[in-house]
Order: structure tokens, then C-alpha cells, then sequence
């Protein structure tokens, strides 16, 4: 019964195992990390669900060219639009929740986020299109090792950058210099009260980033890039805020001549191994990596697109 | 553009304009009260000098 399901669909074996990889690739892809997100039953659920429909798409269409089916191709563009789709749709939940955030994580950050979503799936589709198509050229055992391979490649493939990669992170105490704030003689704010003073001279934690060159200098001066390290370390170590205690404000501040960053945090957890590691582990975001120097080398007129 | 909301003094020979002023007897009373306006303004209380204050609000939007 079942051999004969098989043999009166040949195709089957191409696109259930196709579409297992796709699946299992976002699966992979879609880890709750020390970002928190999406840490929430619902938001995965959606995750799987289009991850299936990535997988599914990326599978059947190996068989409908085979089959001369051309036109079975456009039902990729849809995919694609329906994953623009998640794009929009992870922006606007995190924005919307940006709002209520201690810390917030910034737009620069939820850009960044809303990327990988839409990048995940077309990976899932990649994957479930390659197994699909050795599958069907050759058998199943070839179509599972390709399909592993591409699980292994994708993983590389994402993992992105972190700080420590562009920065020397150094430990400095914080000085409170009267209503003064200084972190390694970089001057942060300006704080009138003095229980909040006392406060950030107890309680405060001060880091120092020191640019490798001319193109991380530039990154590190990003608005959306700090935003993100202060973000990621307050979700890492907790952060010593309310609402309504506007002194009482992570902040990271540029050293004009030298290019360093100056960053001020209020951690719950005051751990120096620990907070040396969340710093240094923070992701450089993608739209705030800049290379001056890539774009100085260019010869003649710069094209764009 | 930050936005300056009220000013604690407690020198009044100092302090004029158009931001509401507070006048503090001493030093602690403007401690005091630049703790208290800076909780209920959720604005930011910087110090100029020992005897002025200032509250901006640093998410003024002109």
C-alpha cells in the first residue's frame, strides 16, 4: 500500500523531505537567544507555520519544473511577498513594544530584526529547493546529505558579527565628579540630584570602546549601534531603572578626537566577567556597519544600486 | 531640541525669563525640591551652579 502511494507519486519522496529540511532549518534558525525574542508560544507558532509554508514552497517547485510547469515559478514571488509580509509585521510588533521598554531597543535595532526574519525564510526555502531537486535528480539518501549540508552553511552563514570584532572593550569605574558623570574621561551627563549621584556612583558601571580602525570607528559612532549595545547589556545584566527617574539613564557618549566609546550602565547583575562578556557579545547591526574605506576606493564616479 | 521646564535657585539675583522659578531658602530645601520636581516633571534636573538648577525635558519635540 504504502510502496504503491509512492510509486504513483514520484515526486513525493522530493517534496516531504524538501520541505522536512526547510522546516527543520527554520526550526534551527529560530532560537530563543539572550535576546529574548521571540520568546513568546504565539510568536513561534507563527514562525514554524511560515517556516512550513517556506519549506513547502521551496520543494514543490523542483517537481513543477521537472514537470514543465513554469508558471508554477511565480509561485515563489508570492512566497516572497508574503515573507516582505513578516518583515513588516516583526517591525511593527517590536516598535509597538519598543514604547514600553526601560531600554529600548531602538529603530535601527528592529530593522536589523525584522531583516533576519525575512532572511530566515528564503534560507528555508533554499534549503527545501536544493534537498527537493537532489532528490529527484538522484535519491533520497543524496537529497538528505545536501539537505544537511545546507542546514550547516545556513548556521555559518548567520552567524553575524559582534563588537568585540571592531572594538577593544575595557572595564573603567565611573567617576562622579559632583553633578558631573565621567566614564574614562569621557564626559557623559550631567546629574543634579544627589541620591540619583549616589545612586550611579554605587551602582553604575562604566566601559570604554576603543575603535580597531578608521571603519569601526565610524560604526561605533553610529546612533542605532549604541542604542543596541545599551539594550543588549541592560537585557543581559538587568538594568537599575524606573519610570519617572529620568537621572537614572544608560547613556553611551563619544570621545570626539579619539573616536572612543564612552558607555554608562546601571546592571542589576554586577558580575565583571559576566558584563565584560555581554558587552563584548553585543551583534553589530547591519545598517549601522559602515566601511569608508571600501566606498573611498572605488575609482571614478560612485553608482548606487 | 531639549526644552527647559522650571528653574530651583536659591540665589533670586541669578534666575529671570520665562520658566516657572522656584526659590529655595538653602541648600538643602533646593536639593529638596529639585529631587521632587525632577520625579514629578519625569524631567531631568541638571545643576548649573550651587545655587541653580535647572529641569529640562529631554523628550521635547519641537
Amino acid at each position: 500500500m504504502r510502496i504503491h502511494t509512492f510509486v504513483e507519486h514520484p515526486d513525493l519522496v522530493g517534496v516531504a523531505l524538501g520541505t522536512a529540511f526547510g522546516v527543520f532549518t527554520r526550526v534551527l534558525m529560530l532560537r530563543s537567544d539572550y535576546r529574548q525574542y521571540p520568546a513568546y508560544p504565539h510568536g513561534r507558532i507563527i514562525h514554524l507555520a511560515l517556516g512550513l509554508i517556506a519549506g513547502a514552497l521551496g520543494s514543490v517547485a523542483v517537481p513543477a519544473l521537472f514537470n514543465k510547469d513554469y508558471t508554477a515559478i511565480t509561485f515563489l514571488s508570492l512566497a516572497a511577498q508574503q515573507f516582505r509580509e513578516v518583515r513588516n509585521m516583526e517591525r511593527n510588533t517590536l516598535t509597538a513594544i519598543d514604547r514600553q521598554e526601560l531600554v529600548p531597543r531602538g529603530a535601527t535595532y528592529i530593522e536589523g530584526i525584522s531583516v533576519v526574519f525575512e532572511g530566515r525564510n528564503y534560507l528555508a526555502i533554499f534549503t527545501a529547493f536544493m534537498t527537493s531537486l537532489v532528490v529527484t535528480v538522484t535519491n533520497g539518501y543524496w537529497g538528505s546529505a545536501v539537505g544537511l549540508v545546507c542546514m550547516l552553511a545556513v548556521l555559518r552563514l548567520m552567524k553575524g558579527k559582534t563588537i568585540k570584532e571592531i572594538a577593544r572593550v575595557e572595564r573603567i569605574p565611573v567617576r562622579v565628579d559632583g553633578p558631573n558623570i565621567y566614564v574614562g574621561g569621557i564626559y557623559i551627563m550631567n546629574v543634579g540630584v544627589g541620591v540619583d549621584q549616589q545612586v550611579i556612583a554605587e551602582e553604575a558601571m562604566g566601559f570604554v570602546l576603543t575603535p580597531k580602525n578608521g571603519d569601526a570607528r565610524v560604526t561605533l559612532a553610529n546612533m542605532g549601534q549604541r542604542q543596541a549595545i545599551l539594550h543588549d547589556v541592560s537585557t543581559r545584566l538587568g538594568v537599575y531603572r524606573d519610570d519617572g527617574e529620568p537621572s537614572l539613564l544608560p547613556m553611551a557618549k563619544l570621545e570626539l578626537s579619539t573616536g572612543k566609546l564612552g558607555v554608562l550602565i546601571l546592571p542589576r547583575e554586577k558580575d565583571p566577567d559576566k558584563a565584560m562578556k555581554a558587552m563584548s557579545d553585543v551583534p553589530l547591526l547591519e545598517s549601522a556597519v559602515r566601511m569608508p574605506t571600501e566606498a573611498n576606493r572605488t575609482k571614478g564616479d560612485v553608482q548606487h544600486g | 531640541m531639549a526644552r527647559i521646564v522650571a528653574v530651583i535657585a536659591s540665589e533670586r539675583q541669578q534666575v529671570a525669563g520665562g520658566a516657572p522659578i522656584f526659590i529655595a531658602d538653602d541648600s538643602a530645601e533646593l536639593q529638596r525640591l529639585a529631587n521632587l520636581a525632577e520625579k514629578i516633571l519625569d524631567c531631568n534636573a541638571h545643576q548649573l551652579s550651587e545655587k541653580v538648577y535647572i529641569l529640562v525635558d529631554h523628550h521635547a519635540v519641537d
